[in-house]
């Protein structure tokens, strides 16, 4: 007898056995694996844990970045202000070798009227300078603008800057003469508005002139926003046939308090503490200085922070 | 698992830990800009009143105190409640007329801030 054939189911049961009991094996070690109710537990309180820590840990830090981004914020508006008055201030007066007679530099140069043209002003021995301005007894500034301002008349040397545009130019009114003149006598200068600015054609080639530019720093307040931010504001002069003023556009947003007035400083050394270093290198003023100040107050943006507004005091000095 | 878990986690927390420490250094970076933007703008109020009163009585702020001098309250306002944002200020006078305002940083560091007093 072939006994293969029985070799053979007995083969296979054999090995179906087998199969099944590693099945069954498998399934004893999927029943011992894997997390129990304890761990899950132990290990969720400890996330939790951590997370809690790092969010508090992140809301402190997220909280100082707002605060110093804030203050950054404020800090940056307030140079935003200086830096454009720097630059405002330094041309607002006609530059030292055009004029025999410097302004005193104990007190800001008077500039023109601010309503009235300088093509129609009449010559004058000086164009530039600073002046405070009461803008409700100006009629000539378009919108409702009240409170005072900071008026600036700035002189550009020329031709640097005045290709190819508009404006109003100054010369001397006589070009014949000499502009810086020995002491005794005073060049008049004549503004004149061009469509293309360009050197006077009846003056000699080496003639000083240059072009006048008017600026109006104002505040709008608050009250006076109506929902929008409290804004420093810049107005400009319009040439032409029909002399006027641009209406107001926003300097600086987000400027609670703004305030303008001229300070004198007496002749006041004060004398120093003992024991500190005087240096003679720097020469004090003897004589009364008529000075402009600025009081400016920048409000935190968002309003959640809390923070003080930042107010700056700047001194504007003459520097003639 | 409980490894892979461990890992994972080990993982997780360094990445916020490092994203706290960037935080930190962007923090201290807006502090320095800051407190830059501060000193500078002291300075220049305290080289302007040299051009009024001597070197002495600005560096000790004296100029503040004194009532009978010239009226700078506004001024004298700003720089004390601007001082308060420089830890451990200290405003010296030099040699060269000049003034010059350092202060501690958050890192420990001492920065300085130097202005030329312009002669009149």
């Amino acid at each position: 007898m072939d006994s293969r054939p029985h070799n053979r189911r007995c083969a296979a049961s054999t090995r179906v056995i087998r199969i099944l009991s590693c099945e069954r094996r498998l399934e004893t070690q999927h029943a011992g694996s894997g997390f129990s109710l304890v761990d899950c537990l132990i290990s969720n309180a400890l996330a939790l844990a951590l997370i809690s820590l790092l969010s508090s840990a992140s809301a402190d830090i997220i909280s100082t970045i707002q605060v110093a981004a804030e203050r950054g914020d404020q800090s940056l508006r307030l140079r935003q202000v200086h830096r454009f008055l720097n630059i405002t201030l330094l041309t607002a007066k006609m530059p030292a070798p055009w004029t025999a007679y410097a302004v005193s530099p104990n007190q800001w140069q008077l500039p023109s009227d601010p309503c009235v043209s300088p093509a129609i002003g009449g010559d004058r021995p000086q164009w530039g300078g600073v002046a405070i301005i009461d803008l409700s007894e100006m009629p000539c500034f378009p919108g409702a603008v009240t409170g005072y301002g900071l008026y600036v008349e700035t002189v550009h040397p020329c031709p640097q800057g005045c290709e190819k545009r508009s404006g109003y130019r100054v010369r001397p009114a006589e070009c014949e003469t000499e502009p810086r003149r020995e002491a005794g006598t005073r060049v008049q200068w004549r503004a004149e508005w061009q469509e293309v600015l360009s050197h006077p054609k009846e003056c000699p080639q080496d003639t000083p002139w240059g072009r006048i530019e008017r600026l109006l720093l104002s505040h709008r307040s608050a009250a006076d926003a109506q929902g929008d931010q409290p804004e420093l504001r810049v107005q400009s002069s319009v040439g032409g046939p029909e002399f006027g003023w641009t209406t107001a556009e926003t300097l600086v947003a987000g400027i609670e308090d703004w305030q303008i007035r001229q300070l004198e400083i007496p002749r006041a050394p004060v004398s120093s503490p003992i024991g500190v270093d005087d240096s003679p290198a720097v020469q004090i003023d003897k004589l009364p200085r008529h000075l402009l100040q600025m009081v400016i107050s920048v409000a935190a943006t968002h309003p959640r922070q809390r923070l003080a507004p930042m107010t700056s005091s700047r001194l504007l000095v003459p520097t003639y | 698992m409980l490894m892979d878990y461990l890992i994972a986690s080990v993982i997780g927390v360094a990445g916020m830990l490092g994203l706290l420490q960037l935080g930190a250094e962007v923090t201290a970076l807006h502090q320095q800009s800051f407190q830059l933007s501060v000193a500078e703008s002291v300075v220049r109020e305290l080289c302007t009143l040299l051009r009024f009163v001597e070197v002495g009585s600005v560096v000790s702020l004296e100029v503040c105190t004194n009532p009978k001098g010239p009226p700078f309250e506004d001024t004298c306002r700003m720089v004390t409640d601007w001082l308060s944002f420089l830890p451990e200020y200290r405003l010296d006078a030099l040699a060269e007329g000049d003034i010059k305002l350092s202060w501690r940083h958050a890192d420990g560091d001492r920065l300085s801030l130097r202005f030329a007093a312009r002669p009149l």
